[in-house]
């Protein structure tokens, strides 16, 4: 073992150094994450913007459909009625009261 | 000073330890660096890959939101169609069936309507009745909707001390004019005569009659 006496100044300055070098270096680590991590939260907040601004011109897209979706779906509920009913759309019509018997 | 081995041993292990202590801060900073430069890499690789596919994204918002309304615009129609199937005379049972609809949704309209659930004699089932009333002056017509029969019936006003009266047919004659079973008969005129009753004042009561049924 070496047993050189340690010059205490020396000593003392290394202990405060040591861990002054290390603070200062996870300080400079700490302030890239938090770079990083601002930059992450933009780049999800612009993804949500994207998703977003495209489910709603989908969504309104959709509504300005709706009358010519629903008049479809009854034409097709009405042909459906007729089959079963083994009667004509017309008259199936005026069983429902959407046209004067 | 002179420094005892003991004192240089435990300054050197000081010093390890303290160099030891300061890596570990080190290392700590350096692993969150690392986990937030991995955040930013994902989030950065996943708004890449969604603007190099909004037309993907698109046709599936679209349909997700077809499908939505499509479905909606089903369910409302359906409660439409089999209230005015209801109002036609169709039975519940039967208007579900034609509709797809859940019965109970259909049930459920029924009873707003006005019909009312029964348990006939000598039937395991429930069924629906209804009576709906065609007012034609002095008199008029009931339609009494039972299960899938809907026969029709004549009242009147009556004279004094009777309020109305409903012909009905006689128990020989009813199955024949009704296709409802004899074995239901009382129980139709009793609902009969309860439908005519709450066109009439509290306090009014009605009898069964061999061929009518008397309000009074």
């Amino acid at each position: 073992m070496d047993n050189q006496p340690i010059n205490f100044e020396t000593y003392a300055q290394t202990l405060s150094q040591t861990m002054a070098d290390a603070i200062a270096r996870a300080e400079a680590l700490q302030a890239e994450a938090v770079a990083d991590r601002e930059a992450a939260h933009a780049d999800q907040d612009a993804l949500r913007d994207l998703l977003r601004d495209l489910e709603n011109k989908a969504q309104r897209a959709a509504e300005d459909d709706a009358p010519a979706l629903g008049k479809r779906i009854k034409k097709e509920m009405i042909a459906q009625l007729a089959e079963r009913l083994n009667n004509t759309p017309e008259e199936i019509e005026k069983l429902l009261g959407f046209v004067r018997a | 000073m002179e420094q005892s081995p003991e004192v240089i041993a435990a300054m050197r292990q000081m010093l390890a330890d303290n160099a030891a202590a300061a890596e570990a801060v080190v290392a700590g900073a350096r692993a969150e660096r690392e986990s937030a430069a991995a955040e930013r890499a994902a989030a950065h690789e996943a708004l890449l890959d969604a603007r190099q596919k909004t037309e993907t994204l698109a046709t599936d918002f679209s349909k997700k939101h077809y499908a939505l309304l499509e479905n909606d615009i089903r369910k409302n129609l359906t409660r439409d169609f089999a209230d005015r199937l209801l109002r036609a005379g169709i039975s519940v049972g039967e208007t579900a069936q034609l509709l797809d609809a859940p019965e109970p949704l259909v049930a459920d309209l029924a009873r707003h309507l006005g019909y009312v659930q029964i348990k006939p004699a000598e039937s395991e089932t429930t069924i629906y009745a209804w009576a709906v009333f065609e007012d034609q002056g002095r008199g008029g017509y009931l339609t009494l909707h039972w299960g899938t029969n809907s026969p029709r019936f004549w009242y009147e006003f009556a004279a004094s001390p009777a309020l109305d009266l409903l012909e009905i047919p006689r128990e020989e004659q009813w199955e024949a004019q009704t296709n409802i079973p004899l074995s239901q008969r009382q129980q139709a005129l009793r609902f009969m005569g309860e439908q005519m009753l709450t066109r009439r004042p509290p306090g009014c009561r009605f009898r069964i009659e061999v061929d009518s049924v008397v309000i009074f």
